[in-house]
């Protein structure tokens, strides 16, 4: 498993390298903005988000793999891309310093240190799916993943944003801006898991639902509380499908 | 006494309408493109509405508690705060339209945006604060009147929205 996953891995370590020396001290804007920097990052979070994310579609195996992997990097991009003229704007309206491609600097290398710390967890994953996990479980030990690498991400993002005037506003309005769109980014583009008793895989679902509403059933499911009716079998794990 | 210039007072009010009129469009999404062109006409107009309506009461209850507040300058303050706050929902203006477009129901879709539009006022309302320092500083009267002002205006917006808001969804 850790043979796969260093083998995977071995594109990132140029980008890893840069970002391993970063949390040590602040972020400066201008080192992060460059755009070989931007470049970098950018590239980071699409080879660390499609490891992660094949690594998710190896619990349902086939064409769900490469699925996953296209849409994880897909998400992560995306965020960005709604959530960095919120930032732009918000430092425009409080008269800080506004610069688009400062902002989308520092975004990106949030987001690429989140990446970078969902390859680490890759292995959990991977191992998770070896040994066959509960559907509903896996869900759980996705969202504890992401919620590592994502809190991992946010230390780089508050660090770059704690500074100046009106920090405390622009940091809050932007993490909660960001949870929104993150989570609503992740669930239009479900399934990543898909549920064992589907046959077909599709590439998108349906817009339905909501990601909290999930991860509470996900939760009541893992304790042997079905609540759905969504799947009619109720097949409890890939291991049992 | 300063007086008003009116040509940069268009000019920095200008994102401020352009940034309301957009919140009020992507509010209207959820219930239809009549709502898009109602709700987008509707709620700049409730925000330099009220904005208009209460300004008055600012210069005037400063004045009854010794620090008055020329009327150019609550102006400016004034329209530097709506126009933070278009600027600021400018920029929430792309996350709006991608939550708005992608939720499942009606009302999780407007609820979804409702906390967007706060985050644009409340940053003009802080940028009001702040355009007003040297004003409320000193004297925590004044801040407490600047405090009461902003709950005052904001209710008022907020209870004017919600009935103009098709089926009372606030």
């Amino acid at each position: 498993v850790n043979v796969a996953v260093a083998e995977a891995s071995v594109p990132l370590t140029g980008a890893a390298a840069t970002a391993a020396a970063f949390p040590a001290g602040a972020p400066r804007a201008s080192v992060l903005s460059s755009p070989d920097e931007i470049k970098r990052r950018f590239a980071l979070i699409v080879v660390g988000a499609a490891v992660f994310g094949a690594v998710l579609g190896a619990h349902r195996g086939g064409v769900q793999i490469l699925y996953a992997a296209i849409k994880l990097p897909l998400v992560v991009l995306l965020t960005a891309v709604v959530c960095t003229p919120v930032l732009t704007s918000l430092n425009r309206a409080l008269g800080r310093r506004a610069h688009l491609r400062e902002d989308l600097g520092l975004i990106l290398a949030s987001l690429g240190r989140g990446c970078l710390v969902l390859v680490a967890l890759a292995p959990v994953q991977l191992l998770a799916a070896l040994a066959r996990f509960d559907y509903h479980r896996a869900i759980m030990l996705t969202v504890a993943c992401c919620s590592v690498a994502g809190l991992a991400g946010l230390a780089v993002l508050v660090r770059g944003l704690w500074q100046g005037s009106m920090r405390v506003l622009v940091t809050a309005a932007l993490l909660g801006v960001f949870a929104l769109a993150g989570t609503r980014m992740t669930w239009t583009l479900r399934p990543y898991l898909v549920r064992p008793c589907e046959r077909e895989v599709p590439f998108l679902r349906a817009v339905d639902g909501s990601f909290t509403s999930s991860v509470g059933t996900a939760m009541s499911s893992a304790q042997g509380r079905y609540r759905s009716e969504t799947c009619p079998d109720r097949t409890r794990g890939y291991g049992r499908d | 006494m300063r007086t008003i210039d009116w040509r940069s007072a268009i000019r920095t009010l200008l994102p401020g309408l352009a940034g309301t009129l957009a919140a009020g469009a992507v509010l209207g999404l959820p219930f239809g493109p009549r709502q898009v062109v109602h709700l987008g006409l509707l709620f700049p107009a409730i925000i330099f509405g009220v904005t208009l309506f209460c300004a008055p009461t600012l210069c005037i209850a400063s004045s009854l508690l010794g620090n008055a507040l020329e009327p150019a300058r609550a102006a400016s303050a004034l329209s530097e705060g709506v126009a933070s706050a278009g600027h600021a929902l400018l920029g929430v203006l792309p996350v709006g339209l991608f939550l708005a477009t992608t939720s499942a129901s009606r009302d999780d879709g407007f609820l979804v945006l409702v906390p967007l539009v706060l985050t644009g006022i409340v940053v003009g309302v802080v940028r009001l604060a702040v355009a007003l320092r040297p004003l409320w500083q000193e004297r925590p009267v004044m801040k407490a009147l600047l405090f009461g002002w902003t709950a005052m205006a904001m209710a008022m917006g907020l209870l004017l929205f919600g009935r103009c808001l098709p089926g009372g969804a606030l």
